[in-house]
């Protein structure tokens, strides 16, 4: 890997809505002890189209993110993030932004340097409406195994 | 009564949705755009210093955090009562320009624009930017990018971050800008500009060039005659960072106008036991219910309201396009499609302002900053939202501690207006004794879509997308049929 560029690993997610900052507190705590020389590690509250923008130049991206798939909260996942995209064509109701697989097809598309490797370690959240700092504690509890699922990626 | 409901099947799951009420005789009595709400913001900023409230605010949602950084900006300076200098005001509008061009571009392109460039009855798999491509060439695809970064690039410049800017503060900004980051804000304007010709070029050509879309735009289906509200400079043009609120009514007359410690004098709020969102209407014009007409308070806050209370563009290419729109739909136009044309408007608007303030005299100077010396209390902060005009207004105790926060979003202004257009569509698709077609989505969507509404999806957890349901109820609520997206 030598003149390669770092990896990528970025946190998703609103940093003030509950369990939606779990990819946050995931990054917080990998960067805390990584080398910031061979691993970058940010934070990101958008999806989407920006979300594609942010990953542009990178060979290898991890993103952590709040997953709402129906299993138990607190639940983690770790899989290929092209593993989502059965969900990602078709009617939207959100009218501002593109589903990440669209957005990833658009990049590609126009010829940009997207991730070959793109993974994603995810938690299942409760879903929350309420603004505030605090995790449920479900996911809270799902810090530690998430965190290793991430060490894992990083050292595949 | 039976009813229909397209509910999107994310975190949001049972609160963001259309419900269509259909009555006895199996007509669409009513039909209703249900927004995502997040709640608890405002208890989650009291006890905060109110210096914070810029910062923060930019955090409610990932689709226009610099809305929210101008309007708590200047409801901080309102709560201090100082007056940010010139070169910091117009720092913060540059920076507000490139912003609103980087937005625009998006939903126009990415959004909006595919239903014209494609049709409105393309298959929804093609009926997207990668369509675009396929029918006007990789070029274009190419060109959005960029204009979406040179966006973005002048926000970072300005506001110390790319989409969550922090140096708006009470009294102005944290720094100033070198000459240096000018002459690159300036070199992205003046691409911006042109981008901007090309994406109103390319509306002539594709869309008004279509009879088919031209007489969708100009037709009746999509009409309402409500009144308009938007911000106006004090020779009546369209401003998206200070000025007054103007609204005019159905027949273009003015029917007030406001500063924006005034907004609670002109715009009240509509609860229906049916939903958890609110309806803001005109106070002095009154609710009448879900219809449009002089006497009843429903209005929109959107570019074409925008453009309906302005009398004239700022900038002299906006200003040329401007007549051509008014000569084509007549003042105040009520088309709702016509907000498409409309949002190309104030993209070019915004990009020729963006140059212009780049070129200020001005904008380099170093004196950005009045440092508030009263003590705090109250204040409000407006401006104009894409998606319509923002309201921030804080309470604060005398060592600057929020004791009260509310805000009026853009989207909200039009939940009234916008559930008008859904129904309008859904009566033309939906008839007694008729199977309710696929197509429903297909125009639904094109009818709430020109309003642009924030649903705040880029903070929702993957898969990031927010799927239509359609599910039909009988009189007791049963679940007939679902439709999905």
């Amino acid at each position: 890997m030598a003149g390669a560029p770092r990896p990528l690993v970025l946190g998703l997610g609103n940093p003030i809505l509950g369990d939606d900052a779990i990819g946050w507190h995931i990054a917080r705590a990998l960067a805390a002890e990584v080398d910031p020389d061979a691993v970058e590690v940010d934070c990101l509250a958008l999806g989407g189209l920006a979300l594609m923008e942010r990953l542009s130049g990178y060979r290898h991206a991890l993103l952590l993110d709040a997953v709402v798939s129906g299993a138990p909260p607190g639940t983690v996942f770790s899989l290929p993030a092209a593993n989502l995209g059965a969900r990602l064509s078709g009617h939207t109701a959100c009218a501002h932004d593109l589903g990440l697989t669209a957005a990833l097809d658009l990049g590609r598309t126009l010829g940009l340097a997207l991730p070959q490797r793109l993974w994603l370690v995810g938690v299942e959240a409760r879903p929350q409406f309420e603004f505030g700092e605090r995790l449920s504690d479900e996911v809270a509890h799902a810090l530690p195994r998430a965190l290793d699922a991430a060490r894992a990626w990083l050292r595949g | 009564m039976r009813r229909v409901t397209i509910d999107p099947m994310t975190r949001l799951e049972g609160h963001g949705r259309i419900e269509i009420f259909l009555d006895e005789a199996g007509e669409v009595a009513n039909a209703y755009l249900q927004v995502p709400e997040l709640r608890g913001f405002e208890r989650f900023c009291v006890g905060r210093p109110v210096e914070e409230m810029p910062v923060l605010t930019n955090r409610i949602c990932g689709v226009c955090p610099e809305a929210h950084h101008m309007a708590a900006a200047k409801a901080a300076d309102a709560v201090y009562g100082v007056t940010p200098p010139p070169a910091a005001r117009k720092l913060r509008e540059l920076l507000y320009s490139a912003f609103f061009f980087a937005d625009h571009t998006t939903h126009f392109f990415i959004l909006g624009g595919p239903d014209f460039i494609l049709g409105p009855d393309a298959p929804v798999a093609e009926r997207n930017i990668l369509g675009v491509i396929r029918k006007v060439g990789a070029d274009i695809g190419g060109k959005v990018i960029q204009a979406r970064k040179y966006g973005h690039t002048t926000v970072e410049i300005l506001g110390g971050r790319k989409v969550h800017p922090c140096t708006a503060v009470p009294g102005g900004m944290t720094k100033a800008l070198r000459e240096a980051e000018r002459v690159e804000i300036e070199r992205m304007g003046r691409w911006a500009v042109e981008f901007a010709r090309f994406a109103l070029d390319l509306f002539h050509d594709r869309v008004l060039g279509n009879p088919e879309y031209r007489d969708m735009i100009l037709g009746d289906a999509y009409s309402h005659r409500t009144y308009s509200m938007g911000l106006v400079d004090d020779r009546n043009r369209v401003n998206f960072y200070d000025g007054q609120v103007r609204i005019v009514g159905p027949d273009g007359a003015e029917h007030g106008r406001y500063g924006a410690g005034d907004y609670r004098e002109w715009i009240a709020e509509r609860v229906e036991p049916w939903s958890y969102l609110k309806f803001p209407y005109l106070k002095k014009v009154g609710w009448q219910g879900f219809r449009d007409g002089a006497d009843s308070g429903i209005y929109m806050a959107t570019p074409l309201a925008r453009l309906n209370v302005a009398d004239a563009m700022a900038t002299p290419l906006a200003q040329a396009e401007y007549e051509r729109f008014f000569a084509t739909l007549g003042k105040p136009a009520h088309s709702r499609l016509a907000i498409h044309w409309a949002r190309l408007i104030e993209l070019l608007y915004a990009a020729e302002r963006w140059l212009e303030l780049a070129l200020d005299a001005d904008i380099t100077s170093p004196d950005v900053r009045v440092l508030p010396q009263t003590e705090p209390s109250e204040g409000v902060g407006l401006v104009e939202a894409p998606r319509g005009t923002l309201i921030h207004h804080y309470r604060t105790d005398a060592r600057g501690l929020l004791t009260m926060v509310n805000l009026v979003v853009g989207t909200t202004n039009n939940n009234a207006a916008m559930s008008l257009s859904i129904a309008k569509a859904a009566r033309a698709l939906i008839k007694p004794g008729v199977d309710i077609a696929e197509g429903l989505l297909n125009r639904i969507e094109m009818a709430y879509r020109a309003y642009d509404p924030c649903l705040g999806c880029a903070t929702h957890a993957l898969p990031g997308r927010v799927p239509l349901q359609v599910t039909v109820r009988d009189a007791s609520g049963a679940p007939l049929r679902v439709l999905r997206g």
